[in-house]
């Protein structure tokens, strides 16, 4: 039994299965149009055109990213939360349990594979911005640029998200971890702190992704940003992913210990 | 290859005795296990199929030790599994499940998969719908998938959990037919509650009840355990009296004929008969029946 093929395989029809769900489709849609329209009045305020104006194209990208990523990975959180508690709830896991193909892969398989899928619809609205950018400002070289900051900016952060959404539910109520899950992500990524609310806006932990923004590309979600150290991007870049892996060690460990109580 | 099971128990969270001191040996072929809701039939199955840890007592299956974690992993490589519940993804279409469990069950060669998928659809005569969504599938259609997912690695060891429960008298059949085409160079192992399903498919068997298993043999050996003890009582009065269990009653209009086990008060309307398996297992249940537990699962 080759367990990287089992991965593969896994990741594949786990994929096949989230990115089939018209919910999916349906929140991102109703996501585009909300981005599409403020972006649109964005750009064309003369304001915000003049900002704009002064940044490098790497900057701008950084910026349209930044504005871009405040709804998808809300929409990733929810929508992906519910697969792996589903194997419980079809009854499918007492079979999963029978099955020599290993527990780590099948894990990792759908994963990558619902994360991915979860990505599609947020990955083509963020082309979508960018088409309108690029139309706007008539620079095309906003295009590589902007899927480089996608990569450094958005990619992390989703990766974190989906980690603790695919885990979380498995000890947590599903309905009440998405709820949890949405105050967490205005708390966390949109709550300034000056208000005088601690919150984990602004620290490393950000999975908004403007911490990285601001290290890497010293720009936020409205044009330049005052400058931070890019060892400080790298951290919370490191961070993200880091505890993400660590969830998902955590949860394998879980469901290995709930295994042998049975 | 042989299953062998010593002194087996399970005790779940709580205090509840689903298996006490089980000693079975499970040959070749196609074994009936038999018992009522609660005997710890399916807490059995599960055991085998590494899906529980036994509180205590061996378990081996062939050569591999099913106490240890490399001896289950090698089991559930030979192992085919259909539960009581099957649960499917139901949105795959039924082809796709099937090529998701052959993946998990390390049948990595993409074109030997797919063709065995075929084949296995073609078998259970899925074929036609094999494109459509499991969730518009019947309860009978699904079971079948389920028989043919546990086909797809040609398992040594078939376990099938109540399988023709729920299923119309035509699906039943069709079950039977299938499962009993399955024996002979295998260990298929059939958990009912149903006496007809094991009369019809199984030469040897084990009957549980209450954790315990009351008796372990032949069809023919349980048959005759009720030997002398079955009457076929007609009469237009009251019910017949003794020690004895009614398996059956048929109204006649004018007088009502009951089929009885156990011990008949004298009666000139009684005639003995030959035993059935039913007639068997009901009397096997009145007479061994198990110290009172907590009801397994």
């Amino acid at each position: 039994m080759n367990l990287l093929q089992t991965m593969w395989g896994v990741l594949r029809y786990e994929f096949r299965m989230q990115i089939r769900r018209p919910v999916l489709w349906l929140v991102f849609l109703g996501f585009a149009l909300l981005d599409l329209r403020a972006i649109v009045s964005d750009l064309q305020a003369p304001n915000v055109q003049s900002i704009f104006m002064h940044l490098s194209t790497l900057q701008l990208a950084a910026t349209v990213t930044s504005l871009t990523n405040w709804l998808p990975p809300l929409g990733v959180g929810i929508l992906l939360a519910d697969r792996l508690v589903r194997d419980r709830r079809t009854r499918v896991d007492e079979l999963l349990t029978t099955l020599p193909g290993t527990l780590r892969m099948r894990l990792l398989g759908k994963y990558l594979g619902v994360t991915c899928a979860s990505l599609v619809p947020a990955f083509l609205l963020f082309l979508v911005m960018v088409g309108v950018t690029v139309w706007t400002t008539g620079n095309v070289l906003l295009i590589p640029a902007c899927l480089l900051c996608y990569a450094a900016i958005v990619l992390p952060g989703m990766l974190f998200i989906a980690a603790f959404s695919l885990a979380c539910p498995v000890v947590i109520w599903l309905p009440l971890y998405q709820f949890l899950f949405f105050g967490y992500w205005f708390w966390g990524n949109l709550f300034s702190p000056q208000v005088g609310i601690p919150t984990l806006n602004g620290t490393i932990l950000t999975p908004i992704g403007s911490v990285i923004a601001a290290s890497f590309f010293s720009t936020g979600r409205f044009g330049e940003a005052p400058p931070s150290p890019v060892m400080t991007g790298v951290a919370s870049l490191v961070a993200l992913l880091g505890i993400a892996v660590l969830v998902l060690v955590a949860l394998y460990q879980f469901l290995k210990w709930e295994q042998a109580r049975q | 290859m042989q299953v062998d099971i010593q002194h087996l128990n399970k005790v779940y969270r709580g205090g509840v005795h689903a298996l006490t001191g089980v000693d079975l040996t499970i040959p070749n072929g196609m074994f009936g296990l038999l018992g009522p809701n609660g005997a710890g039939k399916t807490t059995l199955m599960r055991i085998l199929a590494g899906i529980l840890r036994p509180s205590s007592g061996t378990l081996t299956v062939g050569e591999y030790d099913g106490n240890s974690e490399r001896g289950r992993t090698a089991i559930k490589r030979i192992l085919g599994y259909l539960p009581q519940d099957l649960g499917v993804y139901p949105d795959l279409s039924a082809r796709e499940f099937l090529d998701y469990i052959g993946i998990l069950k390390g049948l990595d060669e993409r074109k030997a998969r797919q063709q065995r998928v075929e084949e296995l659809l073609e078998l259970v005569s899925l074929s036609d719908v094999a494109g459509r969504k499991l969730k518009t599938f019947s309860g009978g259609m699904k079971r079948r998938v389920g028989i043919a997912q546990a086909l797809l690695n040609d398992p040594r060891l078939l376990i099938v959990d109540e399988p023709t429960s729920g299923l119309d008298p035509e699906e039943r059949i069709r079950f039977r037919n299938l499962l009993s085409d399955l024996g002979g160079d295998r260990i298929v192992l059939l958990s009912t509650h149903i006496v007809e399903d094991i009369a019809q498919t199984c030469r040897r068997l084990a009957i549980m009840n209450k954790g315990h298993v009351i008796f372990q043999g032949s069809t023919v050996e349980l048959a005759n355990e009720a030997q002398g003890k079955v009457w076929l009582v007609t009469t237009s009065g009251p019910k017949p009296e003794g020690e004895i269990t009614v398996v059956s009653t048929l109204n006649m209009g004018t007088t009502v004929q009951y089929r009885v086990v156990g011990d008949l008060a004298a009666s000139s309307d009684a005639t003995l008969v030959e035993p059935s398996l039913e007639d068997s297992y009901v009397w096997l249940m009145r007479e061994r029946r198990a110290p009172a537990l907590s009801p397994a699962r």
